[in-house]
């Protein structure tokens, strides 16, 4: 197929009206979903995973698809307006969005986000078009040892770049491993670990996990904190259209931190918060008044907030051409791929060119219904922000026990999920992530296949991996990556002494 | 964190061990292939050594911040509501069906936070079932247990 025809696929797809509904309907839910700080694109794609079972899959996708980029968008809004985050990659918008607020520039900086989100978004789905049937061809030569060395490479990235303390990260991604080979060995068709529950004899479904981990815990959290007063901005919504100095000040920031948020976004682990963090600090350090940042300066939101959303585009790219999420919500997109028969990797473009396309296509739509949902409806945003949170949880708590209970029709899998929740509750006392154990969860069987038969391959070699060249880059990089905190320490304290 | 590191590394220590074990008995090869327990094994093994990096760590250091008070009084007892009442709705879901079960589930999740009149609990509760059933079960085709309510 040539270029002009996928591009006419593309759209052919995305505006049928059955699409564009659901597109709406993500991006509408995303907003929603941005806007209110304690319910993550993670918990609430979950949530509407049981939802989509009915629907085509490029349907499905492209609904919770345009969820995922449309929290990138409302993530901006009680950052400016509240100094909240909606969103962990918005928290940088908080230092030079909600002093502009608070300088009576608002509007100015609502306006500039959200247009700076729509230009960074279409140009990240832009990339997508160019890049990724060039990078799917690539990865169709990989064979199982290469996917062995990938996945590695790609949760050893993830445990690199969190948050929290590394061996903790790492920790919570074996544990996520370890839950994935739960149930039938997809090889012998042994059963295996199960201790006899039948329940889970098949292995573990990802909608119970996710929800519980996202949804259940956060709430458990919350409820332990006393409710925050919380304070809208009282400020004039009026002029979100930016002025010609605001333009002239946005474009570079806006251009670099497409650019730069696209890129981070590829990497696993990178994206959302990263690329907003990096697209700030570089802007601080090429401004000629670098003293103006934290002040409101528009640059500091109009940067960060363009490198989210490009990295919310850029993190499909690996997803939909090798199969490799790049961070929590992705896996779980892909999980919504795998329900619908869909296995997202190299030969999705080849036998799957309508979900593929479709959903590229999409973007397109979706940023540009995401830019008028975000700059006429502000005002109805900034009202939703006035429901307190001991009235939106116990909704968040029903939404979570009937998604449990349509994955199977039974209320098992409500009880795994109650387990997980409590699981991520208890994970987030003691300093663990639950992101890192469901990029383990999905990416378990993938990663266990791909070695077995790398060892069936070579006869039991495991020189293997170290002789294919690509394996044996992906897994140098992952083993550097991981050995990077004790060489850091080791140049940075000379030789530690021995018993010290 | 001392405390915390120290029991949940010798949890994850645990796990991964006893995983270890049940991979050995699953069978480590399959003739001479690598059987279902291979990977299982290894994962379990890194998982009990990287738990050492949060023990040691823990051991050495010198018992700091003790009053790490994220939850204020009230806080714990407000969750273990909250669990009970999320067991409660699928323990009884099958019994009693989805709309009574869910209406009462939401009058104590209205209240548990916040002190409210009766009469709204009451009235968003009602609000909440009969909408959420509308939505799943006629509109969606999920079915949803009838339970008492059978009759209707």
């Amino acid at each position: 197929m040539d270029f002009f025809n996928t591009v006419m696929l593309a759209f052919q797809v995305a505006l049928e009206p059955m699409n564009i509904f659901f597109c709406f309907l993500g991006c509408l839910l995303g907003t929603f979903v941005g806007v209110l700080p304690g319910l993550g694109p993670a918990a609430s794609i979950s949530l509407l995973l049981p939802i989509t079972f009915k629907m085509p899959p490029e349907t499905s996708i492209i609904m919770l698809g345009g969820l995922y980029y449309g929290t990138m968008y409302g993530g901006s809004t009680t950052s400016i307006l509240l100094n909240i985050p909606g969103e962990a990659a918005s928290v940088v918008t908080c230092l030079d969005g909600y002093k502009m607020a608070r300088n009576g520039r608002a509007g100015a900086a609502l306006g500039i986000s959200a247009f700076g989100s729509f230009i960074a978004g279409t140009f990240g789905t832009v990339m997508i078009m160019l890049l990724a049937p060039p990078l799917a061809q690539v990865a169709l030569k990989f064979g199982p040892p290469e996917f062995v060395g990938l996945v590695f490479l790609g949760l050893t990235m993830v445990t690199y770049l969190s948050s929290g303390s590394m061996p903790k990260a790492l920790m919570m991604a074996m544990v996520g491993l370890l839950l994935s080979y739960i149930g039938t060995d997809i090889v012998t068709g042994r059963e295996r670990f199960t201790l006899g529950i039948s329940t889970i004899a098949g292995g573990f479904d990802m909608v119970p996990i996710a929800m519980g981990l996202f949804g259940i815990s956060e709430v458990l959290l919350n409820l332990t904190q006393p409710e925050e007063k919380r304070e809208v901005f009282q400020t004039k919504l009026k002029d979100l259209l930016p002025t010609k100095q605001d333009w002239k000040d946005s474009a570079g920031p806006i251009t670099r931190g497409s650019v730069l948020g696209f890129f981070t976004g590829i990497i696993p682990g990178g994206g959302g918060m990263i690329a907003s963090f990096l697209s700030y600090a570089m802007e601080k350090k090429i401004a000629k008044h670098p003293e103006n940042f934290g002040k409101g300066d528009i640059r500091g939101v109009a940067g960060p907030e363009s490198a989210n959303n490009a990295g919310a585009q850029g993190a499909f790219i690996p997803m939909l051409t090798m199969g490799i999420p790049c961070n929590v919500t992705l896996a779980i997109l892909m999980g919504a791929l795998m329900i619908h028969g869909v296995t997202p990797g190299p030969r999705m473009l080849a036998d799957f060119p309508r979900v593929f396309w479709g959903v590229v296509g999409s973007m397109y739509v979706g940023n540009l219904m995401l830019l008028l949902l975000n700059l006429p409806l502000i005002g109805l945003w900034v009202k939703m922000l006035k429901v307190p949170y001991s009235l939106l949880f116990p909704f968040i708590l029903l939404f979570c026990l009937i998604g449990a209970y349509t994955v199977g029709n039974n209320v098992q899998d409500v009880f795994i999920m109650l387990f997980f929740g409590i699981l991520g509750f208890l994970m987030k006392r003691f300093g663990y992530e639950p992101a890192p154990l469901v990029l383990g969860f999905v990416l378990g069987p993938m990663f266990e296949n791909a070695f077995r038969q790398s060892l069936i391959i070579s006869r039991g070699n495991w020189a293997i991996f170290a002789t294919r060249p690509i394996s044996a880059t992906f897994l140098i990089i992952a083993f550097l990556l991981l050995l990077s905190p004790a060489i850091l320490k080791l140049f940075k304290k000379g030789r530690p002494a021995i018993g010290d | 964190m001392k405390k915390r590191d120290l029991i949940s590394s010798v949890i994850w220590m645990a796990l991964g061990a006893l995983f270890a074990v049940a991979a050995f008995n699953a069978g480590l090869t399959l003739k001479g292939k690598p059987g279902p327990g291979f990977l299982p094994f290894l994962t379990g093994i890194a998982l009990a050594g990287v738990s050492l990096f949060v023990l040691i760590p823990a051991l050495l250091r010198k018992e700091e911040e003790s009053a790490d008070s994220n939850a204020p009084a009230g806080g714990t007892k407000k969750v273990i509501f909250a669990l009970a009442a999320l067991f409660a709705w699928a323990a009884a879901l099958d019994f009693v069906g989805y709309l009574i079960t869910t209406f009462l589930f939401m009058v104590f999740a209205t209240r548990l936070m916040e002190p409210r009149k009766w009469w709204v609990s009451i009235l968003i509760a009602l609000l909440a079932s009969v909408v959420s059933y509308l939505l799943f079960s006629v509109l969606l085709e999920v079915q949803l247990p009838k339970g008492l309510l059978s009759f209707l």
